[in-house]
């Protein structure tokens, strides 16, 4: 859809381009009527072409958002069910002196002494991804 | 003979009382935007003032960067807006409380001499000086509700372009050197916690003490001046009365608190992973 979109554009263009080259071999003072028609018919193909751009631009903006929406919905959707699944075993095991003063923030919620909770393991993955993904964009 | 004579000092009084006339409507066109000014309670010092204030209320961390684009239009240009639909009412009031007022000259002013008209014209400012406490608090009022009005349209403006811009490309968290440096330093130090140090105390004081040490070193970097972005809650926050300066000072704070969240989260992150890959290494080795 967006192609033909985009073929539509092309040619809308190349046909304002053949009759502004028209328009340009025409002597305004010998042909004016001519070089109006024309000038009139670039204005409304020029017109024509906007309206094109912007519609586009508004579909592609609305495409965006959605699967923005449906990206969010999924993200969601997928640590609620890691969490669901997940949530008394933890991601793994150290010496609860390690961790401390924290141990049972980050334990929760397996309870786990020493455990590495997916709640917390999710949350730090996530920030990680993210400072990741901004480094490479 | 008496008739021409009466004629003739009538035709002279007219022509006094015209060239009188005449004074007086050019003095009240010359005066008349300090005087309306003056019924309004709009002194002439104010709009400075009231300027200084707008620009002081006005979100500065936009200021900082785009305040000539910005703010410089309507600071630069006066609102005469609110006052000339006022002033022309307040004219009209004015028009009908002091008859002395309007251009054509009354029977009563045209007998007085020129000087007593002075006089009258001076002393009639003070008795509405009277009058415009009055009727200043609800033009001040009027004149609040603009300049919140002026800005929330503003603001509506910055954040529709600002909208586009986030749209193009991701969130416009720049890598800084010292950004850059925080998240290395964070790993390094994860790993040699890892090797050496968390056998003895939590893996967090080091951490803890790396902190402190970035908060000294950042002034050794070079600072990079973030744009701070107009967002709905900003942007709400603002037009609610909180003083741009509170909000910048709580985005700095935040934004430093996410750094340092950041850098916990990679530590954490990075020594979780090291344990583990010591763990398969230790596993692996007969």
């Amino acid at each position: 859809m967006v192609q033909k979109d985009a073929e539509q554009e092309s040619e809308m263009r190349a046909e304002i381009q053949e009759m502004k080259k028209e328009q340009s071999s025409i002597s305004m003072m010998d042909e004016f009527a001519r070089y109006a028609r024309l000038e009139r018919k670039i204005n409304k193909m020029t017109d024509k072409l906007k309206t094109h751009v912007k519609s586009r631009t508004a579909q592609q903006a609305k495409m965006k958002w959605v699967v923005n929406i449906v990206f969010y919905i999924l993200q969601a959707a997928l640590m609620i069910s890691l969490i669901w699944k997940y949530y008394s075993d933890p991601v793994t095991v150290v010496p609860s002196r390690w961790i401390a003063p924290v141990e049972r923030l980050v334990a929760f919620p397996t309870g786990v002494a020493g455990g590495v909770g997916i709640t917390c393991w999710l949350v730090v993955c996530n920030k990680v991804v993210t400072l990741g993904l901004h480094a490479v964009s | 003979m008496e008739s021409t004579e009466a004629n003739e000092e009538k035709t002279g009084s007219v022509s006094a009382a015209q060239r009188r006339a005449e004074i007086r409507r050019k003095k009240l066109l010359m005066n008349s935007e300090d005087r309306m000014n003056r019924i309004v309670g709009f002194a002439k010092n104010e709009p400075e003032n009231n300027g200084a204030s707008r620009r002081a209320a006005e979100p500065r961390f936009h200021l900082e960067l785009d305040r000539t684009e910005l703010w410089s239009s309507p600071s630069s240009s006066p609102r005469p807006s609110p006052f000339l639909p006022e002033a022309s009412v307040l004219s009209g009031h004015s028009r009908s409380a002091t008859p002395e007022r309007r251009g054509s000259p009354l029977p009563d002013c045209s007998e007085l001499p020129p000087s007593l008209l002075e006089d009258s014209l001076r002393q009639r400012p003070r008795g509405e000086r009277a009058s415009d406490d009055v009727g200043g608090s609800p033009h001040r009022g009027f004149k609040k509700y603009l300049s919140r009005f002026d800005d929330a349209m503003k603001l509506r403006g910055q954040l529709a372009n600002e909208k586009p811009s986030q749209d193009g490309g991701s969130d416009s968290e720049d890598f800084d050197p010292f950004r850059i440096f925080r998240l290395i330093g964070s790993i390094l130090l994860a790993v040699f916690v890892r090797v050496f140090v968390c056998k003895y105390l939590s893996i967090f004081a080091p951490f803890l003490t790396l902190e402190l040490a970035y908060m000294g070193l950042s002034k050794y970097f070079p600072k990079v001046e973030k744009k701070t972005k107009t967002t709905v809650l900003t942007a709400a926050l603002l037009l609610s009365g909180i003083p741009a300066e509170v909000i910048n000072r709580s985005m700095d704070t935040y934004r430093r608190m996410g750094d340092v969240f950041a850098d916990l989260c990679v530590y954490f992150f990075t020594f979780i992973l090291s344990h583990e890959i010591l763990l398969l290494i230790g596993s692996e080795t007969p």
